[in-house]
């Protein structure tokens, strides 16, 4: 990871120094936007598909915004530092972030944050996680009515790496009038092994998550818990084709520290656009299975926005919230 | 044995061994760098084998996963830094090796265990994917709790030492896997607990800072204060047959070898421990079953084989349930899983029905692997070990430098700040005589067991009986408090043995 960072600085270097030469010769052009590299602080750790993902916007945006884009690796505080880093950079337009939604609807409601709301500008989304509801192969619940009515009588759990993932679960007994118990997992596997074993009755994940147990016939897909089908699944229902109003959305995005110059920030946003409808990209995203979905600034912000309340509530309920 | 042919004919060609090659030196290589480790390394490739082709891509990445555990041992016995958090105990006994001269014996004793370890787990992964399998589903929180009661148990017991410094190592190291975000909240509240307001320890304390803090930095303090005249070594032997281990050295090497491939592989399926604690477990059942237990901390054999024997298998066995049901079992297998994923293949029961060229390919180069890797690393001992006629003038800033390198790419700063202070506090803990092996189990362990305990009472409402609620669980609770109840007494048995 070190010794990429030294290439991409290297590769910056270079990059800037050739916008200085150019800026020495045409003075006019010095105040114009990019005149260096810009760089995007992803918060978690390469390999993830978060962080392919930022890559391949930063190639997109590369050839838009005729300036090197790189990107950044922050690590460490369970993604709070990237986060709190971009909070933090100068808002010059050379310096941007993907979007940490724990960061913003969840780490504020614990503990104390060096940012708000207002500290960022949002540029835009990319597209969003798919999530399901996988069940044990041998479970006697095969239908979401099934599992309404278990609910009625007994204590229903269901694993999830991470709060987000289980927004659904909530929705839907809010819908049904009964109660899902989350049991957080540390990471992704221990979220499924947990269900395929009977030691909680449904797992919360993603499609790289599920999918091989699925195939291998230890887990039933019991409903998407996205806005949309599985591409995989397609006679998969949704919960909301189902009748619930409920669904985990996780959207991927971009924004930007508060105060970047309107003219460098609408180009961002134009780079960001365009990248949301590059094709190679999309096919990268599908290969990961995760939904391509352009939002424009104002969109993406309203697609976390309108989760605070749900994600407050949940963390009111487990008695987490600060006071 | 057809599908093994199968294998073998998609692996022979000449550009799938050149990968397979590739990926073992590279494993090898930062096996050999402290703090350089699989998760980067794997993580900075990945987006280079997109061209490439699935299988080649898959052989690569996985020969880098399972050559690391061979490389680890290197620094651990030359230098006393571990190369891996898996090759931890090694510092123990194989530095002690070392110091009395028998650097290369040690190297060799390493490598051979090794090579038998990935074989016999590729033989394993093969032929007894099915029943193993399911050990893994049938672990939840409540066979975990009383797993790591179990593990913990019986560390305590087979350490030697005086018992109160036992349990204020493993008592320590429990506090210290407390720091960062409460294990359940990095899910749901995130409630920082003694971070005193630092925005860095949210993450908890690397493992990396740690282990070469404690073992690394303390080791260069050690040396430091040392007079130079003091610091002559015994030469390693000049010829090759130096290298070898003595007939005596090879007898009380196959035990141990035995037990730590059985033992670090059944470690290794299941997820959480994996190989670090394959390799202490293994450490804590050679010193119980050693005819020569007094010299345990002083370079004995069976606490250098037993060990790296054990991490070899344990990384085998974490492939079994990524590669058999696309459950990865550590976070570098989980990152396999993601290499998987973006060539277009979930593994798992229907990688094996529809793929099996993949599935039984990557079996094959295993096998293949595992051969180059002895190969590799057999005359690299030679050069390794002269690493130790290097004046310790020299060698110091450079180790210390290594350290830095590894500590930061892993943690960042924030974490080279905790290596030096835990390199300090671990000088003073070995100048009293602590066990700092232990106090990093401990820390590795403790979160695991918390998370544990809180998931399984969250699943059963409060109710304690979960607990007990299966045959599994209540086995290994009994096993654990066997183990306690006999750590608590006085360990009589030793002394006897000494005696006689």
């Amino acid at each position: 990871m070190k010794r990429r960072n030294f290439l991409a600085t290297g590769g910056a270097f270079a990059a800037g120094l050739g916008a200085g030469i150019a800026t020495g010769s045409n003075p006019a052009r010095a105040q114009a936007w990019p005149a260096r590299e810009v760089t995007i602080i992803v918060a978690v750790g390469p390999g993830s598909s978060a962080d392919a993902i930022a890559r391949g916007v930063a190639k997109v945006m590369t050839k838009e915004i005729g300036a090197g884009v790189q990107v950044k690796n922050v690590l460490g505080g369970a993604g709070l530092t990237g986060f709190a880093e971009l909070a933090a950079s100068k808002p010059d337009g050379y310096t941007i972030g993907l979007v940490n939604v724990g960061g913003l609807l969840v780490f504020p409601h614990i503990m104390k944050v060096p940012y708000t709301w207002d500290s960022f500008a949002f540029l835009g989304g990319v597209a969003e996680n798919y999530y399901g509801i996988g069940i044990a192969e041998a479970s006697p619940i095969k239908t979401v009515e099934d599992l309404i009515a278990a609910a009625r009588t007994r204590r229903v759990t269901y694993s999830a790496s991470a709060i987000m993932n289980g927004v659904a679960m909530i929705q839907l007994g809010n819908a049904a009038g009964v109660k899902f118990q989350f049991v957080p997992s540390s990471t992704q596997p221990e979220a499924v092994a947990q269900a395929v074993g009977g030691h909680v009755d449904l797992v919360l994940q993603t499609p790289p998550d599920l999918v091989p147990l699925i195939e291998g016939k230890k887990l039933r897909l019991l409903a998407s818990a996205t806005g949309n089908r599985w591409p995989n699944y397609p006679e998969v229902k949704t919960l909301k084709e189902l009748g619930y109003d409920a669904a985990s959305v996780v959207p991927l995005g971009f924004a930007c520290p508060a105060g970047v110059p309107p003219e460098a920030r609408a180009k961002l946003e134009q780079a960001i656009a365009k990248a949301a409808g590059d094709a190679e990209l999309a096919a990268a995203m599908r290969n990961l299975t995760i939904m391509p979905r352009a939002m424009t600034a104002a969109q993406f912000y309203q697609a976390i926005k309108s989760q605070e309340a749900t994600v407050e509530g949940i963390l009111v309920a487990a008695s987490m919230k600060k006071t | 044995m057809e599908n093994l042919l199968l294998g073998f004919s998609v692996v022979v060609t000449p550009a799938n061994l050149l990968y397979c090659l590739i990926g073992t030196f590279l494993g090898t290589a930062i096996g050999i760098l402290p703090g350089v480790g699989p998760l980067a390394t794997i993580a900075i490739l990945m987006p280079l084998t997109v061209h490439m082709d699935v299988t080649s891509a898959l052989i690569m990445l996985c020969g880098i996963y399972y050559g690391v555990a061979y490389g680890g041992t290197a620094t651990s016995v030359l230098l006393r830094i571990p190369g891996e958090a898996s090759s931890v105990v090694t510092c123990l006994d194989g530095y002690m090796m070392a110091r009395n001269g028998r650097a290369g014996a040690a190297l060799t004793i390493a490598a051979i265990g090794s090579f038998i370890a990935g074989t016999i787990g590729t033989i394993a992964i093969s032929y007894a994917s099915p029943p193993l399998a399911k050990l893994v589903f049938a672990f939840g929180p409540a066979q975990y709790t009383a797993l790591m009661l179990a593990a913990l148990a019986a560390v305590t017991y087979f350490s030697g030492g005086p018992l109160l410094k036992v349990l204020l190592m493993v008592g320590f190291g429990l506090t210290l896997g407390c720091v960062g975000a409460d294990p359940m909240t990095l899910t749901l509240t995130l409630t920082p607990r003694l971070t005193f307001g630092s925005l860095d320890m949210v993450g908890g304390i690397d493992l990396t800072a740690l282990a070469i803090g404690l073992f690394g930095f303390s080791e260069i303090l050690w040396m430091a204060r040392q007079p130079l005249a003091k610091l002559k070594l015994i030469p390693p032997p000049k010829t090759l047959l130096g290298f070898l281990p003595n007939r005596e050295e090879v007898r009380r090497s196959v035990m141990p070898v035995a037990r730590g491939t059985v033992l670090g592989f059944m470690v290794g399926v299941l997820p959480g421990g994996g190989a670090m604690l394959a390799s202490f477990l293994s450490y804590a059942v050679e010193r119980k079953f050693c005819r020569y237990p007094e010299q345990f901390g002083k370079g004995a054999v069976e606490g250098l084989a037993g060990p790296e024997t054990a991490n070899n298998a344990g990384t085998s066995g974490a492939l079994l349930p990524l590669l058999c049901m696309g459950l990865p079992a550590n976070a570098v297998s989980a990152l396999l899983l993601t290499a998987f994923m973006i060539h277009g293949v979930a593994p798992g029961p229907a990688m094996v029905e529809r793929q099996p060229e993949i599935f039984w390919g990557l079996i094959a180069s295993m096998y293949i692997g595992n051969v180059m890797l002895l190969v590799l690393n057999l005359p690299l001992i030679g050069l390794l070990v002269k690493i130790l006629e290097v004046p310790r003038a020299y060698l110091s800033p450079l180790i210390l430098l290594l350290c830095v390198i590894g500590v930061y790419s892993s943690g960042g700063a924030s974490a080279v700040t905790v290596a030096v202070a835990f390199g300090f506090l671990g000088y003073f803990l070995r100048r009293l005589d602590f066990d700092l092996g232990l106090l990093i189990l401990a820390y590795v362990l403790g979160p695991i067991l918390e998370r544990s305990v809180r998931q399984a009472l969250t699943i059963s409402g409060g109710e304690a009986k979960i607990f007990v609620a299966d045959p599994l669980s209540i086995g290994l609770l009994v096993a654990a408090a066997v183990f306690l109840a006999a750590g608590l007494m006085p360990n009589r048995k030793l002394s006897l043995r000494e005696d006689a």
